[in-house]
């Protein structure tokens, strides 16, 4: 599903290292990236997105972010930590422009479980942090993805939300599209499986043996 | 106070200047670049004497430093309300006198500019007699930075003041609001975000196209046209500046979604098409027939093409004003030449080959710093 291989991303004005890794290959499923703060997990993340760019080759399944940009931009959704929208445009005018660009499938049954419908008419200039974030996670769901990047997708939303959304990604996974999460918060083993966590330490990455 | 005046120095002024770089540059460029060194100071004061002599030039000039002085205090403002800086709201703490004190400094840094130039008008008025009009002007400058001071101290002690006259502004937008599409985007933000600024780039371009197809109508210039359309094209960089600013910043999510290179590049020409209609309308109602309509509509896509190359040379320098800036001054000089040599169809390919080659090569290797 996804292959990484010679990454390194380096901060851009100053070329110091972030992140190296020299190879993973992951097969479909949920993975966990876990890490402090600073260790790169969002440069990661950003980077497989294609928001940042880096040194090395990534692909999901066979499609290289370089070369075939537009169908692997396709395949690979990103939901970021910290979502930050143009203050002039309402949570439907977003949808619209993801449905538009991603074309597929819309999250119906997320979009209701986090109750965006309330607030989708009403200009991201006065959204909470939480409301934010809950666009961002429908966003994210948008179209036909094989492989959601989910920056932190448990802070700011409140409990009811938490476990539907955990809900989503469990049917989501069982049809297929995997997952990369970054969570500094627990995730639910019940509601969950988890392949493989992933540490992030010295600048690059290891799997964690639980 | 000292400390907290040395804070706000920096927080306000240092940014001021910083963000506002470019656009000190093209002024200072405007007012003592275009003039030959020997005849500067006979230049200004001719401009001066203008000034202290009709009154309709003086009300210009006060409209001009009227829309600086907006500009500032809409800056401090800003900077106010911005949500990273909500810890300026700790200055309430401070008694009412010295926080007027402390904003009336910090304005009158920031107006700074305008202030040294009224000091040389006011001396002039004052060899040349014109004492009343002398204290107008000094009255007038004072008045600013103390209009200017009541804003900024309204909008650290009176937050709700601001939001009760937002609510009703966003009533009012969204009453008149229609679906945006994505190629309206930048076009919308510099209308929502930085209305100022385009009024300001708007008022001197129109400006300096009425000088060339009005006042000198009758006897139009190509060369003198030449440079004016070089000034309007380099005062426009600052708002090509804020559209990739915009889109690299609140617009950075759209790198993840399946947009093709020239559907992103088809965005900032479109954003660019839309800037500078003000300019062709302009052109063409008020031509009478100095320039065939076909150079008209050849500037218009020239203009277009070299906010379109600015936009190239701003991924190029990694969003850095300093870099920027040189970049634009080259293409100025680059730009002015291509056109002199009366190639203005080919001019137009050239600029259109290299926005889009330096739009290629740097677009997927940008990296905010």
């Amino acid at each position: 599903m996804l292959s990484i291989t010679h990454f390194k991303k380096k901060y851009a004005s100053k070329q110091i290292p972030v992140l190296s890794v020299p190879e993973l290959i992951l097969d479909a499923g949920i993975y966990w990236f876990k890490g402090e703060n600073g260790s790169g997990k969002t440069s990661l993340f950003k980077s497989i997105a294609g928001l940042i760019p880096f040194e090395g080759t990534i692909a999901v399944n066979g499609l290289n972010i370089i070369q075939q940009r537009m169908a692997y931009t396709k395949l690979v959704n990103y939901a970021e930590a910290e979502p930050l929208y143009p203050a002039f445009l309402t949570g439907i005018d977003l949808i619209e422009f993801y449905k538009q660009t991603k074309g597929g499938s819309f999250p119906a049954a997320l979009f209701e479980s986090l109750g965006v419908e309330k607030f989708m008419h009403q200009k991201t200039a006065t959204y909470s942090s939480g409301m934010l974030k809950k666009l961002s996670l429908v966003l994210g769901f948008i179209g036909n993805p094989q492989l959601i990047l989910l920056d932190e997708p448990l802070i700011a939303l409140d409990v009811a939300a938490v476990e539907a959304l955990q809900l989503i990604i469990l049917q989501f996974s069982r049809q297929g599209v995997s997952f990369l999460i970054t969570s500094h918060q627990p995730l639910s083993s019940e509601l969950m499986e988890v392949a493989t966590t992933f540490l992030l330490k010295e600048k690059t990455l290891l799997p964690q043996i639980l | 106070m000292k400390a907290v005046s040395i804070f706000l120095v920096k927080v306000l002024v240092k940014q001021f200047y910083i963000i506002n770089a470019g656009f000190f540059l093209f002024l200072f460029f405007f007012f003592f670049g275009v003039v030959n060194s020997g005849t500067l100071i006979t230049y200004h004061q001719s401009l001066i004497l203008g000034m202290l002599g009709s009154p309709i030039f003086m009300a210009v000039v006060w409209a001009a430093w009227l829309l600086y002085n907006v500009k500032c205090f809409l800056f401090c403002t800003g900077t106010i309300k911005a949500a990273e800086n909500s810890y300026l709201f700790s200055l309430k703490a401070i008694s009412k006198v010295k926080q007027l004190l402390l904003y009336g400094f910090i304005c009158t840094l920031l107006y700074l500019p305008v202030l040294l130039y009224a000091v040389f008008v006011v001396d002039m008025a004052i060899k040349k007699s014109m004492l009343l009009t002398a204290l107008l002007v000094s009255i007038y400058h004072l008045l600013m930075i103390a209009v200017s001071t009541i804003v900024v101290y309204n909008a650290i002690n009176y937050t709700n003041i601001t939001n009760r006259f937002k609510k009703i502004l966003d009533a009012v937008t969204a009453a008149y609001s229609i679906p945006i599409g994505y190629k309206g985007f930048l076009t919308t933000h510099i209308f929502h975000s930085k209305k100022m600024a385009f009024a300001v780039v708007k008022i001197f371009s129109i400006l300096l196209l009425s000088v060339s197809f009005i006042r000198n109508g009758d006897s139009f210039d190509a060369d003198f046209f030449s440079i004016f359309f070089q000034l309007i094209l380099t005062a426009h960089a600052m708002l090509v500046f804020y559209c990739v600013h915009f889109f690299e910043t609140q617009l950075q999510f759209s790198r993840n979604l399946p947009l093709s290179l020239p559907a992103i590049a088809g965005m900032y020409l479109f954003t660019y098409g839309i800037l500078l209609l003000p300019e062709l309308a302009f052109m063409l109602i008020n031509n009478h027939g100095n320039l065939p309509i076909i150079h008209i509509i050849i500037l218009y896509g020239t203009a277009a093409a070299t906010l379109f190359l600015y936009t190239g040379m701003l991924y190029a320098s990694g969003l850095n004003m300093e870099r920027y800036m040189f970049l634009v001054f080259i293409s100025f000089i680059m730009i002015f030449f291509l056109q002199k040599s009366g190639y203005h169809f080919i001019t137009l390919l050239a600029i259109v080959s290299i926005a889009a080659a330096v739009f290629k090569s740097h677009y997927y290797l940008f990296e905010k710093e």
